[in-house]
């Protein structure tokens, strides 16, 4: 068996990946900076200065998860799969604006928000008092191999 | 035109490869296969790396930390060789030479 999670980036999600990018490391020159000193200690940081730089210059982004053990199961339960479609159409400022509009309590809503994003099916970023919740996934694909 | 694509391909609920690739007109600029493992703590560290940073096809190896302990050259590799060599070995990639592989 094998799970496809797959997303294809239009240009707002894209953009909201840059400006993700800009937060954390604020320009792309000091982000070559700072991999110029910690390249063998923060490899990922390397990864994210090209990908940052090619999304800069106007590339496509396409993003896959791949997975092959039943486990998974145990994170995508039928409440966090209706959560990844929500969010796949909504830009919510905020837990409580999801747990309102899904008809769900608070605290299951952020604990199923971590483990969505433990497994990396969504991100999060937070902005001002609000935080940024995207899905990092729009298509869920089961194949028997 | 330019595309980057990531993979992240679970191999274990413990243990994944990231792959990112960015082409240009088809032509691989730069690619980065990396095998992590989820430590006790939750947080994903690096085990062995393969990528062309600074231009040179290399694989490295880190600690249970993160820490860089081995760098060498290697040949390129795509990234479905990269797949199935970690699904074969996993962890016993550390204990492996990997430069001429």
């Amino acid at each position: 068996m094998q799970i496809e999670l797959r997303k294809e980036y239009g240009q707002t999600d894209i953009e909201n990946l840059v400006e993700a990018f800009a937060e954390k490391y604020t320009s792309i020159p000091k982000l070559q900076q700072t991999i110029e000193l910690t390249k063998c200690t923060k490899p990922m940081m390397v990864d994210d200065f090209f990908i940052w730089k090619a999304l800069s210059e106007g590339a496509k982004y396409t993003e896959s998860t791949f997975i092959t053990y039943a486990e998974v199961f145990n994170v995508l339960t039928a409440r966090r799969v209706e959560l990844l479609e929500y969010l796949e159409h909504h830009k919510p400022a905020s837990i409580i604006e999801i747990a309102n509009a899904l008809n769900r309590d608070y605290k299951n809503v952020y604990d199923d928000i971590s483990a969505l994003e433990d497994a990396g099916l969504i991100t999060t970023q937070k902005k001002g008092r609000n935080v940024l919740i995207q899905s990092t996934v729009n298509s869920i694909i089961i194949s028997f191999q | 035109m330019m595309e980057v694509t990531k993979q992240v391909v679970f191999i274990h609920k413990d243990e994944k490869i990231v792959m990112i690739e960015i082409t240009e007109d088809g032509k691989l600029k730069y690619f980065a296969y990396t095998y992590m493992t989820r430590e006790r703590h939750g947080s994903w560290v690096p085990a062995v790396r393969w990528d062309n940073f600074e231009g040179i096809s290399h694989v490295e190896k880190y600690d249970e930390n993160g820490g860089l302990i081995e760098r060498v050259e290697t040949e390129y590799r795509t990234k479905n060789e990269i797949k199935q060599l970690v699904q074969t070995f996993r962890k016993n990639l550390l204990a492996m030479h990997l430069g001429g592989m």
